[in-house]
């Protein structure tokens, strides 16, 4: 397990090379390896954006029969007032395109967000291999 | 071997008979009261759980059988006593330290006068079962893998024979491969013949546009060969706007279509 | 930080990404950009992502907004050697990056530019920009 300090932009630079190469210690392919950078390089800049900093927790998960790559973000920002619409893809209430959660979302197997107005939000994201 | 058996034993008991099948069936077999204590198990079940019957008995079931797949109320054999009906589920039950893939039935125990009084649980290790599922799925992949192969029809021009569905699962693989393809050989062009495929839909519509804004975003120019009159007719008619694609009735002007472009960036018209 | 370098060669700038791009570096890129077109009035430039192991929804943005400033400028921005894998990702997420060219390499973005200048230049100018790319003017590295 590896906890990622989330504060400065260049923190999700850190993020995302370290999800990828969990992915490719686990034998991901290129595709999904990419897949995985891209999700957390977008969830990690929500996390730096929108909830004012926060931390990554990045670890390998695995069932029966599959291997796969375990991130939680957490921030103490100011939440999400309306997830449904945060989710829809094109909304933005920032600088980017509106594409970094519906896309991570798409990216990612699973993907569970929570979140409450003043008291943050948390992100759990699995990618199988 | 049935007529063979009674013949046998037939100075036996049936009593006897019962129970050296009880003791002899290899899977785990256990009765409990309608409480889901434990009032008989077999052998099997005995040793799946590591304990005598003696230890068992009087035991809650769930605690020798434990699965986190089902809820204290949502358990097979209190499903098949509250609605007196046979349950099948596919869980996962702890044998020891191990998890392990099941399929558990669960029936109703009666008494002569159909009242229920129990339940009755077996449990089927399917795990070889869902590994070799799991070798025929991966055997299907490879046989679709070898189905669409990427070809080199000219100098910088690349072809794709699709023959069969296009699901998105396949428009994934194919679009991969293709890719990479580009990008090692540095090819211009991607043809996509899709005479072998049946059905023109909406959906595989979309893979091919999709695929096409692939090959863009790296550079290159997708055509769309062997549209038949019934395709044609099937696009215009689902209203499928093909307009972003190039494409051509056949192999053939496809190909020319393609050597126009690579020709012209040359400056060897 | 270091600079990404911008060179010019004829009425071409090249930007050869070889870093991992974070998202301020990206925003400076597209400025620097912006800046250079501006002083040396090039018609094209590529910029080249064969670097890049991924595109996120920023750096999408940024290059496909660069793409659309430069136009306004009149200059055609071609963006080269986009991974497959990267392109795959793109799509899945979502994203188009619009008003933005693509070619597989410099050398293929070049074959295609070339056919379009070509186009529009005659055949002295022509030949003058054909001996410019094979180097005699020594480029110009990025100063700013």
């Amino acid at each position: 397990m590896e906890m990622i300090e989330i504060h400065i932009e260049s923190d999700i630079v850190r993020a995302r090379q370290a999800a990828r190469s969990l992915a490719e210690s686990l034998g991901f392919s290129i595709l999904s390896k990419t897949r995985v950078a891209t999700a957390v390089s977008e969830l990690a800049r929500n996390t730096f954006t929108y909830g004012g900093g926060g931390s990554m927790k990045l670890e390998k998960i695995s069932d029966r029969t599959r291997v796969g790559v375990h991130c939680i973000f957490v921030d103490k920002g100011p939440g999400i007032e309306d997830i449904v619409k945060a989710m829809t893809p094109g909304y933005t209430t920032g600088k980017g395109l509106g594409f970094g959660l519906s896309g991570s979302k798409r990216l990612m197997d699973d993907f569970k967000i929570e979140s409450e107005v003043g008291n943050g939000t948390r992100i759990e994201v699995i990618k199988w291999k | 071997m049935i007529e063979k058996c009674s013949t046998l034993e037939a100075t036996e008991s049936s009593e006897l008979l019962k129970s050296l099948a009880m003791n002899q069936i290899p899977m785990p077999f256990v009765v409990v009261d309608k409480a889901s204590k434990i009032t008989y198990m077999n052998p099997a079940a005995c040793k799946w759980a590591r304990k005598d019957l003696k230890e068992a008995i009087g035991v809650m079931c769930f605690s020798l059988f434990p699965s986190p797949d089902c809820t204290l109320e949502g358990r097979p054999v209190s499903e098949a006593m509250k609605y007196d009906r046979t349950v099948i589920k596919q869980i996962r039950v702890q044998r020891g330290n191990e998890m392990v893939q099941t399929d558990f039935t669960a029936a109703p125990l009666k008494d002569d006068k159909g009242k229920v009084i129990g339940g009755l649980e077996f449990v089927v290790d399917i795990t070889d079962r869902l590994d070799a599922e799991s070798r025929a799925q991966q055997l299907r992949m490879e046989i679709l893998e070898l189905s669409t192969p990427v070809l080199s029809l000219w100098d910088s021009i690349l072809c794709i024979p699709l023959i069969g569905t296009l699901d998105s699962k396949r428009t994934q693989d194919v679009m991969e491969k293709a890719l990479v393809r580009l990008a090692e050989e540095k090819a211009r062009v991607i043809v996509i013949d899709i005479t072998g495929v049946p059905v023109i839909d909406t959906m595989v519509a979309n893979h091919l546009i999709r695929m096409s804004s692939a090959v863009k975003l790296m550079g290159g120019d997708c055509i769309l060969t062997g549209i038949s009159p019934a395709t044609a007719k099937t696009i215009v008619h689902l209203g499928i706007n093909l307009s972003s694609i190039s494409t051509c009735a056949s192999l053939s002007q496809g190909l020319e279509k393609g050597m126009k472009i690579v020709n012209k960036e040359r400056g060897t018209q | 930080m270091e600079q990404i370098p911008i060179l010019k060669i004829g009425p071409v700038l090249i930007v050869t990404i070889q870093t991992e791009l974070h998202d301020r570096k990206a925003e400076e890129l597209q400025e620097a950009i912006l800046r250079r077109i501006q002083k040396t009035g090039a018609s094209v430039v590529t910029v080249d992502i064969t670097a890049l192991e991924i595109v996120d929804s920023f750096i999408g943005r940024v290059l496909s907004e660069t793409a659309r400033m430069a136009k306004i400028m009149d200059t055609r921005v071609v963006l080269v050697g986009m991974r497959p894998a990267v392109t795959i990702t793109l799509l899945e997420m979502g994203l188009e990056l619009e008003g933005i060219d693509s070619a597989i390499d410099i050398e293929d973005g070049l074959k295609k530019l070339g056919f379009e200048l070509r186009k529009i230049e005659s055949p002295e100018t022509r030949s003058e920009r054909e001996t410019m790319l094979a180097g005699e003017e020594a480029p110009d590295y990025g100063d700013d």
